[in-house]
């Protein structure tokens, strides 16, 4: 066989490399220099002198060439976080961005803190932080000239790349100063000058994504696209039902295929190992395993249902008033990541090397760690591109991988089959909810009351109040019991409560025969939010005419220390047909740091938000998840996807809110809003199967093979989300701390 | 089995590989081309989605039979340097979210503009109607394609 002449690049040569490259530059490992904190941060809450110490080096160097490499310790999924912090420790040091780049940084949570990527908190939980290493070794280049030219460093300023001596005329770029200035001692915090926001040249200015090039040349790489020397390839059987377990299986027919090496049994599973991913799904098609489907084969979507309404508990009796009653369904959401979960365990008798589309490497490296009883500094965890995640854990998959790799003894790429990804997921949690409300004879509620059950956890107060500065609160949901996995999704609680509530009051402006706008604008005292609404209202016209059958829908809310409105237009043709005409989204996230990647966030949220307000969702019978893949599983595609504008209000405030999450909750109930607005129909329950959304382009998805191809398709083969604060006041200048939020977004397991 | 004879990327390969291997697994474990996805193994969402003398296809339906005596171009075969119109394009309009569909969306547009240059907006979406981005980066993608077909740009906000 004769194979094409191909570099193996690895992650790991990618670092070794780094490592070397650096040797003998500024801020050298040898120097050591301490500095500041690594850990994130509470902007608000600021004291260098309770910090811990780290090392400058870690985060950024700069070679005698002028090349800027600045590293980032969060996992990039799309979000723009390696963009983002780059561009934030780029601002402070001053570098010329077009001489930057951007390197994941090890996992090693002791220099850089928490990697877990969560809550939508990595931009406002390590701005300060970055932005002070940053204005740290801008203030190193600026005494490292100011020696050389016997002047003072007061006299001199930066420009992007240099030093600049403005009474002498005299410049020198950084990488002139490279050597002398990584020889000096890091200032300490206090002494540090951070820029005020009018001298920004980078944050806030939009920047195109650092990963953009690779990505667009098939050279970015993710964990499915590693290769080590000597790597096997492996997929596994799994149950379609929930929870069971493999009994007998034909090991021999297995091994029969060309190219597959073992058989091993895994976790709730049989692992087939081959020399390719191909011959490895050929050989579990062949195990023909007869599985011990255990207790959960009554699992469906009614039981799903009657579940939670079971759970569900009764309010008291509302007050005098106009009673509203209202009744919202909401079903178990897959993460669905473009990349199905992998790993690649590479496990040596002294340790291990492991890559993993992972949010929480860190958390990964004691997991392995404790799996192969050998110490933390043992395992190496590689942080590649992730190819999506929205919330998802990989651990169970990195479990299975480094048992498969230690039993081989050499490297494992494990692959999850696109159903398994789909059927075997920690799901958003389907939730039921019961609302009530009275309202006064001017149509203000007196009461508003919230109950029901979610899947997995319950929900409390804090995280069921709508934005609104309303009386008679009586807001909890009971945890169901349902065994079905759940897990963080993007946006968490919001994504169903959101729903919920502005669903509902749309319901009370209807109600009180009031316009849903004015309605909520009535029982608003929350600036921020008002002002989202007022600029989402103003920018798809909500006064304006509509023709016959169309309907505007607006929604708003406050998340992740920002604040978001949605305004629908669509029409509905022939009862059930919809034709999306504009989505317009208004965000305040604070200071947006990346505006160009604000924007990108936001239109991908109104994706998913369409997509799950209409379609996507799994579905539940004999205990397993009856979707396989993308063509039953029916995201939106390009067609479907209307114009999507995204309107950013700033000004109130100089620090940055979150931004990948928020996006995502006003979505779904604008839609419902506007359906009501042009049909008169309250949908309450999504997906809203009844309606189909139509486009310019054919709803059905061509599949692409060649004309003489004879092939036939592969036959496809089934921890409640916890609370995030919603800001009913004014929250700190950005939010909650990022090191609360990732504790409330560990997913525990739910149900059995 | 038999050798199988076929161009990648402009390099002669004789493979000797069960005829009914998919050319995804092909390009991804034997060739490392790792820049076509794996997405669903089921034609249902593009990311592996290559040219077959010109043609997109879903390499994950395409056996390695079918491809004999072809010539296939994929992701890391389409420009020498990244300068196809359409990564060109790609990158300015900062199109890619988490970038694992990409690959393939642009392979799907490339197809279709060198089979129509000048499509309209409905052209685009039919002919963009095999792919998937799970980040929902359509908004640019669509820009990125009328940008790089050098298309009128569609009013922000208008009808389609």
């Amino acid at each position: 066989m004769s194979v094409q002449s191909q570099p193996l690049i690895t992650r790991r040569a990618i670092l070794k490399g780094a490592a070397g490259f650096h040797l003998g530059l500024l801020l050298r490992a040898g120097a050591e220099p301490l500095l500041l904190l690594a850990r994130d941060l509470d902007p608000a809450s600021e004291d260098p002198s309770q910090t811990p110490s780290m090392r400058m080096g870690a985060w950024l160097s700069v070679t005698p060439d002028g090349q800027v490499t600045l590293r980032v310790h969060k996992s990039e999924m799309g979000q723009g976080v390696r963009t983002g912090l780059a561009m934030i420790l780029a601002e402070e040091l001053d570098a010329d961005w077009a001489r930057v780049r951007v390197e994941q940084a090890p996992t090693d949570p002791d220099t850089y803190g928490s990697h877990s990527t969560a809550g939508s908190g990595s931009t406002s939980g390590n701005y300060q932080n970055l932005r002070r290493i940053g204005a740290g070794a801008r203030l190193m280049f600026i005494q490292a000239a100011a020696a050389r030219w016997g002047v003072s460093a007061e006299s001199c300023v930066t420009e992007p790349g240099k030093v600049v001596h403005s009474a002498s005329r005299r410049e020198l770029g950084y990488g002139a100063l490279a050597d002398e200035a990584g020889r000096l001692t890091p200032p300490d915090a206090a002494s540090l000058r951070l820029k005020a926001p009018a001298e920004f040249r980078i944050i806030g200015k939009g920047v195109n994504r650092v990963d953009s090039p690779d990505i667009v040349r098939g050279r970015a790489r993710y964990t499915a696209d590693v290769r080590l020397p000597g790597m096997a390839f492996a997929v596994v059987a799994r149950c379609p039902v929930i929870g069971g377990r493999p009994g007998r299986y034909d090991e021999a027919a297995a091994l029969a295929v060309p190219g597959v090496i073992r058989v091993l049994p895994v976790n709730r599973g049989v692992a087939v190992v081959a020399e390719n991913t191909w011959a490895a799904m050929q050989g579990r098609d062949k195990l023909a395993v007869e599985w011990n489907l255990g207790a959960n084969t009554g699992i469906s979507d009614d039981s799903i249902r009657a579940g939670l309404r079971q759970a569900s508990q009764s309010a008291p009796e509302l007050p005098a008033g106009r009673a509203v009653s209202a009744e919202y369904d909401l079903p178990f959401l897959p993460h669905a990541a473009m990349e199905p979960l992998c790993c690649v365990a590479a496990v040596r008798a002294d340790g291990a090397d492991v890559w993993a589309p992972s949010q929480n490497p860190g958390d990964l490296k004691r997991t392995v760690a404790t799996v192969l009883n050998l110490p933390q500094s043992a395992i190496t965890v590689h942080l590649p591109l992730l190819g999506g995640s929205f919330g998802r854990n990989a651990s169970s998959t990195v479990t299975e991988a480094v048992g498969l790799s230690r039993n081989m003894g050499r490297p494992v790429l494990l692959t999850w089959s696109r159903e398994d990804d789909l059927r075997q997921d920690n799901y958003r949690p389907a939730s039921h909810h019961r609302l009530r409300a009275a309202l006064d004879a001017g149509g203000r509620p007196v009461a508003w009351q919230h109950r029901g059950a979610m899947a997995g956890g319950g929900a409390g107060e804090r995280e069921l109040t709508p934005p609104y500065d309303l009386q008679g609160l009586d807001l909890s949901m009971a945890t169901a019991s349902l065994a079905v996995p759940v897990g963080a999704w993007r946006s968490v609680i919001h994504s169903a409560v959101v729903f919920v509530n502005e669903s509902f009051m749309d319901e009370l402006a209807a109600a009180a025969g009031q316009d849903p706008l004015a309605y909520r604008r009535r029982f608003l005292t929350n600036r921020r939010v008002l002002g989202v609404l007022d600029r989402a209202a103003a920018e798809i016209g909500w006064s304006d005419t509509l023709p016959a059958g169309a309907g505007r829908g607006i929604a708003c809310a406050a998340c992740f220390g920002s604040y978001v409105a949605t305004a629908v237009e669509l029409t509905v043709e022939g009862g059930s047909q919809v034709r999306l005409r504009r989505v317009v989204v208004a965000v305040d996230c604070g200071l947006p740091v990346n505006p160009r990647g604000v924007e990108s966030q936001i239109q991908g949220a109104a994706i998913d938000g369409l997509s799950t307000a209409f379609r996507a969702a799994v579905s539940l019978k004999g205990g397993g998840v009856q979707q396989s893949s993308f063509h039953d599983f029916e995201w939106f595609r390009l067609g479907d996807a209307p114009p999507i504008e995204v309107h950013l209000v700033t000004g109130n405030s100089s620090s940055p809110g979150g931004v990948g999450e928020v996006g995502y909750p006003t979505v779904a109930p604008a839609v419902a809003n506007a359906i009501f607005a042009a049909t008169g129909r309250r949908l309450r329950r999504l997906p809203m199967t009844e309606l189909t959304v139509i486009g310019a382009a054919p709803v059905a998805a061509p599949t692409l093979v060649p004309a003489t191809a004879t092939s036939v398709p592969p036959e496809p083969t089934a921890t409640a989300a916890a609370a995030s604060p919603t800001p009913a006041v004014e929250p700190t200048a950005t939010g909650q701390p990022a090191a609360e939020q990732d504790k409330l977004f560990m997913p525990r397991l739910g149900g059995s | 089995m038999a050798t199988i004879r076929l161009n990648v990327n402009g390099q002669a390969q004789s493979l000797d590989l069960p005829p009914e291997m998919p050319l995804l697994w092909v390009l991804r474990d034997v060739l490392n081309l790792t820049g076509s996805h794996y997405g669903c193994g089921v034609g249902s969402c593009g990311a592996c989605t290559v040219h077959l003398d010109g043609e997109a296809v879903h390499s994950c339906l395409t056996p390695l039979s079918s491809a004999a005596g072809r010539t296939v171009t994929t992701i890391e075969g389409l420009s020498p340097d990244g300068s196809h119109p359409l990564q060109q394009a790609w990158v300015a309009t900062d199109a890619p979210q988490c970038g694992f569909c990409q690959a393939g969306q642009i392979m799907a547009a490339a197809a279709l503009l060198a089979a129509n240059p000048r499509p309209t907006p409905d052209q685009v979406d039919a002919g963009m109607s095999a792919n998937v981005c799970r980040c929902g980066s359509y908004t640019r993608i669509r820009a990125a394609i009328q940008q790089a077909a050098g298309m009128a740009l569609a009013t922000a906000g208008g009808e389609r």
